[in-house]
């Protein structure tokens, strides 16, 4: 016993730098797995009380080219309605278009990461809301990330730059099929894999939205490539690409909500599949 | 130690704390590291302060910044490890200047050429920790360390600043480097 005081009382730092180490990296894992514990949810009410607080104050700096950004989105949704009008009136045409399954919740970012391995950003819009975990969340000019966890008023959602996400995306040209990746180093450098050589992908080209899951409407701009390389070990091309929505500076999003989200998900379960 | 240094302490620590969660978190250089001055709370505690409480200081205020930024322990776990190599600093700068630990009471007493070595080793042991316990691995070591090296010198400098603008340093030292 006295040996076991004595031990205790040498390496009483070491035990105690590994006692606290172990509770930071059990918090800090737990954060990742994006589990709804009751502390979790207490720490993003307040985290997303702070947040909005502080936004109030930073948007301000911004506003200017919000106002520009709100232009351009004004003048493409008359474009819209000006459209859908004329669809209207044509009675030929089916009634029920893909984009109407899908209903678009506007929210506000207040919170924005970059520089980590998992990026997330927080939104103004919670459970009360009508956000659940899973839904989408996209841009006027393309895909922002997938929501992951849900409090009262507001909501984390997980970036697209994330070593973690894998977007379905297709090729706006030819149609074809690739995962779109991140490696966690330049945020700026984004990857879509699984294109064979076969196809022809020139720099400038657009990816879009698959629209296979439910997650996102299909043919929202996701990603333009930047480089295409051909690698002999592989029969796959490395392409590498940026987001065309730039997630650094935008400040309003829209939460894709599916009405057939549900059914889809299900069935997709019988079978697991990943991918989103 | 009197007790207004730990007055100074208290007030410069929640001062710190709220400048990180509204000020400093925001400044984020585009994928490099970021800026964080929070670790001075520990650094200038008195060198008699037992070294378990030290630890358990970090912890909680790391953990604080954790709770009020959401990001899980991350703070926490490089704050608590900058909190245990903090002794080994001390005592190796305390024998290179030839000052015995009874004669100064904090690490500004040593003046501040040594005083601002001090808080650079400091917070390259915090900022390592923290850049490596976000990627938990040793892949992409390269860009891990970029970070490391840019947050350290934005973190350094602001340290720097806040030590010349709220914190005396004192000259008790006996020899120097």
């Amino acid at each position: 016993m006295r040996n076991l005081y004595y031990l205790i009382e040498r390496f009483h730092l070491i035990i105690l730098l590994i006692i606290l180490e172990g509770i930071s990296l059990a918090f800090l894992r737990q954060k990742d797995l994006y589990h709804d514990t009751i502390v979790g949810n207490f720490s993003a009410q307040i985290a997303g009380n702070l947040y909005s607080k502080r936004n109030q104050v930073v948007k301000y700096f911004g506003l200017a080219e919000e106002n520009k950004r709100l232009a351009k989105e004004n003048a493409l949704l008359f474009s819209k309605v000006r459209y859908s009008e004329k669809l209207a009136q044509d009675s030929t045409l089916p009634q029920q278009s893909p984009s109407q399954i899908f209903s678009y919740i506007p929210a506000k970012i207040i919170d924005n990461s970059l520089t980590e391995s998992v990026n997330y950003l927080m939104l103004d819009k919670g459970y009360v809301d009508g956000v659940e975990k899973g839904l989408g969340v996209i841009a006027p000019d393309g895909v922002v990330g997938i929501v992951v966890r849900v409090s009262k008023n507001f909501s984390i959602v997980m970036s697209v730059i994330s070593t973690k996400s894998r977007i379905s995306v297709k090729h706006q040209k030819s149609g074809v099929l690739g995962n779109l990746t991140w490696d966690g180093n330049n945020p700026w450098v984004l990857k879509v894999d699984n294109v064979s050589k076969t196809n022809n992908i020139a720099i400038g080209d657009t990816f879009q939205t698959a629209g296979y899951s439910n997650f996102f409407p299909p043919e929202i701009p996701t990603a333009i490539v930047t480089s295409v390389k051909q690698d002999p070990s592989t029969s796959f091309l490395q392409i590498h690409v940026r987001l065309s929505e730039n997630i650094d500076k935008i400040n309003y999003v829209y939460i894709v909500e599916s009405k057939d989200k549900a059914q889809i998900d299900s069935l997709k379960s019988t079978i697991n599949l990943t991918s989103y | 130690m009197s007790a207004s240094y730990y007055i100074r302490i208290t007030l410069l620590s929640v001062f710190l704390i709220l400048a990180q969660v509204f000020v400093f978190d925001l400044i984020d250089i585009e994928g490099y590291g970021k800026l964080m001055a929070y670790p001075l709370i520990i650094m200038i505690l008195p060198i008699e302060t037992p070294k378990s409480v030290v630890m358990l200081l970090g912890f909680a205020v790391g953990f604080l910044i954790d709770f009020l930024l959401g990001t899980g322990g991350l703070h926490a776990a490089a704050l608590t490890a900058m909190a245990y190599l903090r002794g080994y600093w001390i005592s190796i700068l305390l024998s290179i200047t030839n000052n015995e630990k009874k004669e100064i009471e904090t690490m500004q007493q040593l003046g501040l050429r040594n005083f601002i070595i001090y808080v650079f080793l400091m917070i390259l042991t915090q900022q390592t920790a923290f850049y490596f316990i976000e990627r938990f691995s040793f892949t992409n070591f390269i860009y891990t360390l970029e970070r490391v090296v840019s947050g350290t010198l934005v973190s350094f400098l602001t340290i720097c600043l806040i030590t010349l603008l709220f914190i005396p340093i004192e000259n008790k030292r006996r020899t120097m480097i």
